[in-house]
């Protein structure tokens, strides 16, 4: 075998969105868009499709049917990309125990009522599975940048959105969304409660584009490393301040929700960027001051409002997360290494089944010991994959690398945090984040040498030796 | 690209991908059937049910309802408590007399209150313990009552329409007798008894009729799935194997070749480090 030629020299910019005629790369960031401005869990349309009807299934429709359609029209690409060995097998693994888990417990499933609801979240999950293989195999190591930036600019706007909300009550996504979409599909109303009633035990509910607080809190906090990235790397004082700016909003709107979430998820993803790149992130550490303090100002004085978190709705939270252990118990002892079934576990009714705010223990019960370790590995894998240019200088991969890392680290510390598969947004974001790190660890070599039989040489994993 | 080798790797392997298959839809037969062997037989398993539902009011013998200057206040306590008297062993039990069903197969539950928070509401382990022994029971009722109102809701499961319709009748019928007997009992004024009337017939159907099909398939796939992904990490074991034999071999050539009495490990030198799939 011919050994892996010297370095590429950066994968090549032509043909990377956002200046190319490619569908997949715009379906792409039209997915991010709906992630992060539409309240697409309260869309309905009117046309239904066989298993579940949600706005977001209408995309991933379309994102296969075009993926499937450019396999068989579509010529040879010029670049073959050799991904990472196992970059997908958590994916695998774990769609397979969930699937196993239906399977071993499927008479149970049926005489409890359960098929129907387990079926939809397993078609949910395979959606899933599908938006994780297609972004992996369609990104392209020259758009990683471009798109860390538009996750940033759409994180920034549905902050935005977020503290207007909290100032005035004023929804503007799910607004906007009724203004759009009535035509062909019915929209919730906002969730929306900035003044709950004081008689009534809770907290105020700041949704954003979301159906819960927690949701939104979660996205903001996963994005806010592609900010923190892109102003380390920032060519010029003025892009750093800008991206800084842009860091202080994200970290304001998931303030503003007032959930616990919403400062622990930013916290850990911002750790986890110093930690793997302290030296480079501490020159950041002035600008992290200021924007502390304007975070505060935007936030009006958000710390208050955590601090408040002590007091409003403390008891009934508290109890009903320190109770889930004990109850989790009877059915991790029958059913200890499948659970109970994929998808079984019906929030609705809630004389049977406990809503878990933790989204571990809600797989213990669902898929068991098996599929506990399956989600973890799911959540692990990207940054397994990823590893070897997290500390990268490479340009065009080492940044985005970094904040995908950080983000996919963000989001299983989300999950311990609450039942975060129950919303689409969190774990959309994920695997976006999955494949980013796929794409970045990825190896891009022209088509003819491949056809040559050259395969990479000695080095990192995936790694072309530039990087 | 990696599809297209998937594809090309099990082509390759296809007679076992076809015993696969097989394998496959033999699991798929018996998800949704089971066999006998002695006398051969094929019987459809229970995963298609029915439901059926009915309504208990809780009366006075002149109807407290037909009286405007009634007070029904004490009878929606007493439809509170007989619809938790309904889940219980005892009456269960009298169901099953009723319905002519084995009373160990019929699980009941309810009433539950959906006005007390939801962390009141979930079940605790204790209650969970319980309800995981019931859950393999092919006949289940579950009883709805609202405290304003002096109704029992009745909803019952069962493998088929028939059973279905039955369990929920007999829960009236079973209810109106334990009354009567327990009125019988201490002479209770036929003034003052408690009348319980069922609000018109059970009514239902078939539940999920397409389940078997989808099981069957869902269970195909998950085998064969499971089979093939077993079979190309076979493959690539076997191809392994080989190689290392073939390595093995070519360091005892390089040994006797050389005379320096070191083995030549090509696989250290050049580790696939970077191959990906």
């Amino acid at each position: 075998m011919a050994a892996w030629p010297p370095p590429v020299g950066g994968a090549p910019v032509a043909d990377a969105w956002p200046r190319t005629r490619r569908p997949l790369p715009w379906l792409i960031a039209g997915f991010l868009a709906m992630i992060f401005l539409v309240p697409f869990e309260a869309i309905h349309p009117s046309v239904k499709l066989p298993v579940s009807s949600d706005f977001d299934r209408f995309l991933v429709v379309l994102i296969v049917a075009t993926w499937a359609a450019g396999g068989v029209l579509g010529g040879r690409s010029a670049i073959v990309r050799l991904r990472s060995r196992g970059w997908a097998a958590g994916m695998i693994v774990f769609v397979l125990i969930s699937v196993m888990s239906i399977s071993v417990n499927i008479g149970r499933i049926t005489n409890l009522g359960e098929w129907d609801v387990a079926q939809k979240r397993l078609a949910v999950l395979i959606s899933l599975v599908a938006v994780f293989a297609i972004f992996s195999l369609a990104l392209r190591v020259a758009e990683l940048r471009a798109f860390a930036a538009l996750v940033v600019v759409l994180a920034t706007i549905t902050a935005m959105g977020t503290i207007y909300e909290q100032k005035t009550g004023y929804n503007v996504f799910y607004s906007t969304a009724e203004s759009v979409f009535s035509p062909f599909a019915s929209v919730d109303p906002a969730p929306t409660d900035v003044s709950p009633d004081p008689s009534h035990p809770g907290r105020p509910l700041i949704v954003g584009p979301t159906r819960h607080a927690l949701s939104v809190a979660s996205i903001l906090g996963m994005a806010l490393p592609f900010a923190v990235v892109l102003a380390a790397v920032a060519p010029s004082l003025r892009r750093r301040l800008l991206w800084g700016l842009a860091a202080c909003v994200i970290v304001a709107g998931a303030l503003v929700t007032q959930r616990k979430s919403g400062v622990v998820v930013p916290a850990v993803a911002l750790l986890a960027l110093f930690v793997l790149r302290p030296r480079q992130l501490l020159r950041l550490a002035p600008f992290g001051v200021v924007a502390l303090a304007l975070g505060l100002v935007l936030s009006g004085g958000s710390f208050s409002s955590v601090r408040q978190l002590d007091n409003a709705g403390r008891e009934d939270s508290t109890i009903g997360r320190t109770s889930d252990y004990p109850a989790v118990v009877p059915d991790l002892l029958s059913h200890p290494l499948l659970g109970r079934g994929y998808g079984t576990l019906d929030a609705a009714r809630t004389d049977t089944y406990r809503i878990f705010d933790n989204q571990y223990l809600g797989q213990v019960y669902q898929v068991g010991g098996l599929g506990l370790v399956a989600f973890l590995a799911l959540i692990v894998t990207p940054l397994f994959v990823v590893r070897s240019v997290l500390r990268s200088d490479h340009p065009l991969r080492g940044p985005p690398a970094l904040a995908a890392g950080a983000g996919c680290l963000a989001f299983g510390v989300a999950a311990a945090l609450y039942d975060i598969l129950s919303f689409s947004e969190a774990p959309y974001l994920f695997l976006f984040m999955a494949a980013v790190c796929t794409c970045a660890a990825c190896v891009e070599i022209p088509r003819e040498l491949a056809d040559r039989g050259m395969r990479p040489g000695p080095g990192p994993v995936g790694l072309p030796a530039d990087a | 690209m990696e599809l297209a080798r998937t594809l090309k790797t099990l082509w390759r392997r296809r007679r076992l991908a076809a015993v696969g298959a097989l394998i496959a839809s033999l699991a798929a037969l018996l998800s949704v059937y089971q066999v006998g062997l002695v006398p051969p037989s094929l019987t459809s398993r229970t995963n298609v049910f029915s439901t059926a539902s009915t309504q208990i009011l809780i009366d006075t013998p002149g109807s407290a309802f037909a009286d405007l200057a009634a007070n029904i206040d004490p009878l929606d306590t007493r439809a509170s408590v007989f619809a938790r008297f309904l889940a219980s062993p005892a009456a269960v039990a009298l169901i099953a007399r009723k319905a002519k069903l084995p009373a160990d197969a019929i699980e009941a539950h309810g009433p539950y209150d959906t006005n007390l928070p939801v962390f009141q509401q979930e079940p605790t382990a204790e209650k969970r313990s319980s309800q995981i022994i019931g859950e393999g029971a092919v006949y289940r009722l579950r009883f709805d009552n609202n405290p304003e109102l002096p109704i029992v809701s009745v909803f019952a499961q069962a493998p088929n329409q028939d059973d279905a319709m039955r369990l929920a009748a007999a829960a009236p019928a079973a209810l109106r007798a334990y009354i009567d007997d327990l009125q019988a009992k201490q002479h209770t004024p036929a003034s003052r008894r408690v009348e319980v009337r069922r609000l018109g017939h059970a009514t239902g159907g078939v539940v999920n009729k397409g389940a078997n099909v989808q099981i069957a398939t869902l269970v195909f796939i998950v085998v064969f799935g499971a089979w093939c992904m077993l079979l190309i990490p076979a493959q690539t074991i076997a191809r392994g194997w080989r190689e290392l034999d073939d390595r093995q071999l070519q360091g005892v050539s390089g040994e006797s070749g050389n005379g320096s009495g070191r083995k030549r490990d090509v696989s250290r030198r050049h580790p696939e480090r970077g191959r990906a799939t």
